[in-house]
C-alpha cells in the first residue's frame, strides 16, 4: 500500500470536502439568485402589460405610440411586443405573431399567466392577462399579451453563474494555500524531531528531551523507552563480551604455560603429571566456552519451535545418573523423589537439562567434595514444578546468597574448578521459561530451588 | 575390536584415535561421509563412531544407508551440543548411542564398552569386574573363593548391571529385564534382589551403588 505523506493526507481530507461544500453552496446561490431575477423580470413585464393595456384602451384601440415602446425597450433592455384582443374579438391590435401559449394552461380572469415560448425562432418570456374594462363603449373582457426576448435575462444568469464560480474559486484556492502552508507549519515539530534524530550519532541513545506537542508525546515516549531498553541491552552485551574475553584469557594463558612447561620437563613421570594438569585446564576451558554460549542463548531468549513438553523427573533422573557416573569414586548418597501430580513443563529440553545439570553439578562439586548426600526432589503444585537440590556441604553464607547469581562470581577459594556461570545460567534459563531459581534457607548445606511453570 | 572413526575435525579425530588405540582398539579414521560409506560396505568395522556434521554425506545419511543395506554395525553418533532434534533423528536413523560435544574421552570409552557388551557377537565370553569373572555362555560367576551360585533373578540383575557397568541402570529398566515387560511387580522386589546380590558378591571387589528414586550402578569397588 502506498504510504501518503501526512501533509497530503491532511490536505486532501480538508480540501476535498471543502470543494464539495463550496460547489453545493455556489449552485444554491446561483439557483436562488436566478429565481429572484426571474420574479423581478416577471413583475416588470406585468407592469408593462398593464401600462400597454391602459394605453391601448384609453386610445380606443389605437396602436401604441412608437415613442412609448422605444422607451420601454430602452429601459428594459429587451424589446417588448404586445397584442390586445378586445371583448368578443371586436378588435385586435398590436403584433400578429403572438407566442404560443402552453396548451394545458388557461388564463383566469384577473390573474396573469407567465410562460416561456418562442416567436420567430427567438426565445421569449410572455405574460397573458384578462382584464375587465368597464368602459361603456369597449366594456367587457380584454386579453392582453405582452412578450419580450430573454437575451438580457440570460446575460444576467450567465453573469450570476460566473460570479458564483469565481467567488467559489477564490475561496477554495485561498483555503488550499492556507491549509497547505498551515500544515507545514503545524507539522514543524515533527520535521524538527526528524532532523534532531537524524543528526544523532549511532551510539547516542539518550532520551529525546525537547518540548513536544501533546499528540506526539506518546510516540516519543515509546521511542525513549525503546532507546533506554536498547542502551541497557547494549551495556549488558558489552559487559558480557568484556567479561567473557577476560574469563577466557585466563585459562588460555594457563594452557599455554602448561604446554610450554612440557618442553622443559625433566622426567617422563613429570611429563605425565604436567599433561594431566593441561588436560584438566583444557576441559574446564571447553566447559567455560560452552557455558558462555548457553548463557547467551538463554539471555537472548528462546526460539518457540524448540519448545516441547518435557518430563522434568526423567530429565532430573538422567542428570543425576550422569553426575554419579562421572564421579564413580566420590561416595555420595543420592536420593531422588517426586511429590504431587506430575505435569509436563513446556520448554527447551537442552536448556532445561543444562539448568538442572548446573544445580546438580554444584551439589556434587561444592556440596559433597569429600562425600555426603545430594537429594533432589520435584514437587508438582498446580501451575508449577519446584525442583529442589539439597546437599550436605558447607552451604552458602547468607551474605553471598545474592552474589552467587552474578556472572563469574565464585564463592571463595574452594571453587577453583567453577567458572562462576552455573547459577547465573540456571537463573537465566529459568527466567526465559517464566520460572525462577532461588537459594533457600537451610540447616547446613545448600538448598537451591528451580521453579518452572507446568502445563495443566 | 575394530572401530571406524568418521570425524572431520582433525584435532579431535587425532586425539580420539590416539586414546582409542591406547585402550587397545584398532582404529581407522576417515574425514568424509562418502569414503566412510565405501569403507563400511567393503571392509566393515565392529563399531562406528560417526560425527553428524560431515562434508559430503552427513552422519545421519551415512547411518541410514548402512541400515538400509542391512549393516547392523553398532553406531555411536557425535554432534555439536544441544540439538535435541538431532538426537531424535539419530536414534530414528538407527544409532545405538549418542554423544554431545564436548564430551570427555572417559565417557566415550565407557559407552563404547557398553555398546560392545550389549551386542552379543561382540561380547567377550568371559568378563572381569573387580575380582569377579563371569562366563556369559556358561552363565557362571566365579569369585576369589570359587564359583558363586546366583538365583535366576539375581543372575539376570547381575547381567544387566554388568552390561552397563559404570553406568546407572534405571529401576524401571531393571524391572523390565528381570520380570519382563508389563510385569505388575512392586519396585521393592528389585530392592530385595539387589540386597541379595550384594550379599552374594561380598568380597568380590564390586560395589552396587543405590541412587534412591533413580536406579543402581555397579562398578569396581
Amino acid at each position: 500500500m502506498k504510504s501518503w505523506s501526512l501533509r497530503s493526507r491532511l490536505f486532501l481530507l480538508i480540501i476535498l470536502p471543502l470543494v464539495l461544500i463550496a460547489a453545493i453552496a455556489g449552485l444554491a446561490r446561483f439557483v436562488l439568485a436566478e429565481r429572484m431575477s426571474e420574479r423581478l423580470y416577471d413583475k416588470t413585464l406585468l407592469v408593462t402589460a398593464l401600462t400597454i393595456s391602459r394605453d391601448v384602451i384609453l386610445s380606443e384601440g389605437d396602436v401604441l405610440a412608437e415613442q412609448l415602446l422605444d422607451r420601454l425597450t430602452n429601459s428594459l433592455g429587451d424589446p417588448v411586443y404586445y397584442r390586445i384582443v378586445g371583448p368578443g374579438g371586436r378588435f385586435v391590435t398590436g403584433y400578429s405573431d403572438a407566442p404560443e401559449r402552453p396548451k394545458n394552461r388557461d388564463t383566469q380572469p384577473g390573474v396573469p399567466l407567465f410562460y416561456d415560448s418562442q416567436v420567430l425562432g427567438q426565445k421569449v418570456r410572455a405574460v397573458s392577462l384578462e382584464e375587465f374594462i368597464s368602459e361603456p363603449q369597449f366594456g367587457g373582457w380584454v386579453t392582453v399579451e405582452v412578450w419580450q426576448t430573454v437575451r438580457e435575462r440570460e446575460n444576467l444568469s450567465r453573469l450570476l453563474f460566473l460570479q458564483s464560480i469565481s467567488i467559489m474559486g477564490v475561496v477554495i484556492s485561498a483555503a488550499a494555500m492556507l491549509v497547505w502552508f498551515g500544515i507545514r507549519l503545524g507539522l514543524k515539530p515533527l520535521t524538527d524531531l526528524q532532523e534532531a534524530v537524524q543528526l544523532r550519532s549511532p551510539d547516542d541513545l539518550h532520551p529525546i528531551r525537547r518540548r513536544l506537542p501533546i499528540e506526539i508525546r506518546d510516540l516519543v515516549g515509546a521511542m525513549n523507552a525503546l532507546f533506554s531498553r536498547l542502551e541497557r541491552a547494549f551495556a549488558q552485551r558489552d559487559a558480557f563480551i568484556a567479561d567473557a574475553a577476560h574469563q577466557l584469557r585466563n585459562p588460555v594463558a594457563a594452557i599455554q604455560a602448561q604446554a610450554e612447561s612440557l618442553t622443559t620437563a625433566v622426567s617422563e613421570e613429570d611429563v605425565r603429571r604436567r599433561i594431566g594438569g593441561l588436560v584438566e585446564t583444557a576441559r574446564l576451558t571447553g566447559r567455560l566456552t560452552q557455558q558462555l554460549l548457553t548463557l547467551e542463548k538463554a539471555r537472548t531468549g528462546l526460539t518457540p519451535d524448540r519448545r516441547t513438553e518435557l518430563d522434568l523427573p526423567r530429565i532430573a533422573r538422567e542428570v543425576m545418573a550422569k553426575a554419579a557416573e562421572l564421579r564413580p569414586s566420590q561416595p555420595v548418597d543420592v536420593t531422588f523423589e517426586t511429590g504431587g501430580v506430575p505435569a509436563p513443563v513446556f520448554g527447551d529440553a537442552v536448556l532445561v537439562e543444562e539448568a538442572v545439570t548446573n544445580l546438580v553439578d554444584n551439589a556434587f562439586i561444592y556440596g559433597c567434595k569429600d562425600g555426603g548426600a545430594v537429594s533432589v526432589s520435584i514437587d508438582f503444585v498446580p501451575g508449577k514444578a519446584v525442583l529442589t537440590v539439597e546437599d550436605t556441604g558447607p552451604g552458602i553464607p547468607p551474605a553471598l546468597r545474592k552474589r552467587v547469581f552474578d556472572r563469574f562470581f565464585r564463592g571463595g577459594e574452594q571453587a577453583e574448578e567453577g567458572s562462576g556461570l552455573g547459577l547465573p545460567i540456571a537463573r537465566s534459563i529459568a527466567e526465559a521459561h517464566g520460572g525462577s531459581v532461588e537459594i533457600l534457607e537451610s540447616q547446613g548445606g545448600t538448598r537451591v530451588a528451580l521453579c518452572l511453570p507446568t502445563i495443566q | 575390536m575394530r572401530i571406524l572413526l568418521v570425524e572431520d575435525n582433525e584435532g579431535l579425530a587425532r586425539g580420539l584415535a590416539n586414546s582409542l588405540r591406547d585402550h587397545g582398539y584398532a582404529v581407522d579414521v576417515l574425514d568424509d561421509g562418502e569414503a566412510a560409506d565405501t569403507f563400511l560396505s567393503t571392509q566393515g568395522a565392529d563399531l562406528a563412531v560417526i560425527d553428524v556434521n560431515l562434508p559430503g554425506l552427513n552422519g545421519f545419511e551415512l547411518l541410514r544407508r548402512m541400515r538400509q543395506r542391512g549393516d547392523t554395525t553398532a553406531a555411536l553418533m557425535l554432534t555439536a551440543r544441544g540439538e535435541t532434534r538431532d538426537k531424535v533423528l539419530g536414534l530414528d536413523a538407527g544409532a545405538d548411542d549418542y554423544m554431545v560435544k564436548p564430551f570427555e574421552i572417559v565417557e566415550l570409552l565407557a559407552r563404547i564398552r557398553v555398546l560392545s557388551r550389549r551386542r552379543n557377537d561382540l561380547k567377550p565370553v568371559k568378563e572381569q569386574i573387580g575380582a569377579l569373572t563371569y562366563d556369559r555362555s556358561a552363565r557362571l560367576l566365579t569369585g576369589p573363593q570359587g564359583p558363586i551360585d546366583l538365583k535366576r533373578r539375581e543372575r539376570a540383575l547381575f547381567e544387566s548391571l554388568l552390561t552397563n557397568a559404570g553406568r546407572v541402570v534405571q529401576k524401571e529398566d531393571l524391572l523390565e529385564q528381570i520380570y519382563g515387560t508389563g510385569a505388575d511387580i512392586e519396585t521393592n522386589a528389585v530392592e530385595l534382589s539387589v540386597s541379595r546380590l550384594r550379599r552374594a558378591l561380598a568380597g568380590g571387589g564390586v560395589a552396587i551403588r543405590t541412587l534412591r528414586g533413580i536406579g543402581y550402578m555397579m562398578s569396581k569397588d
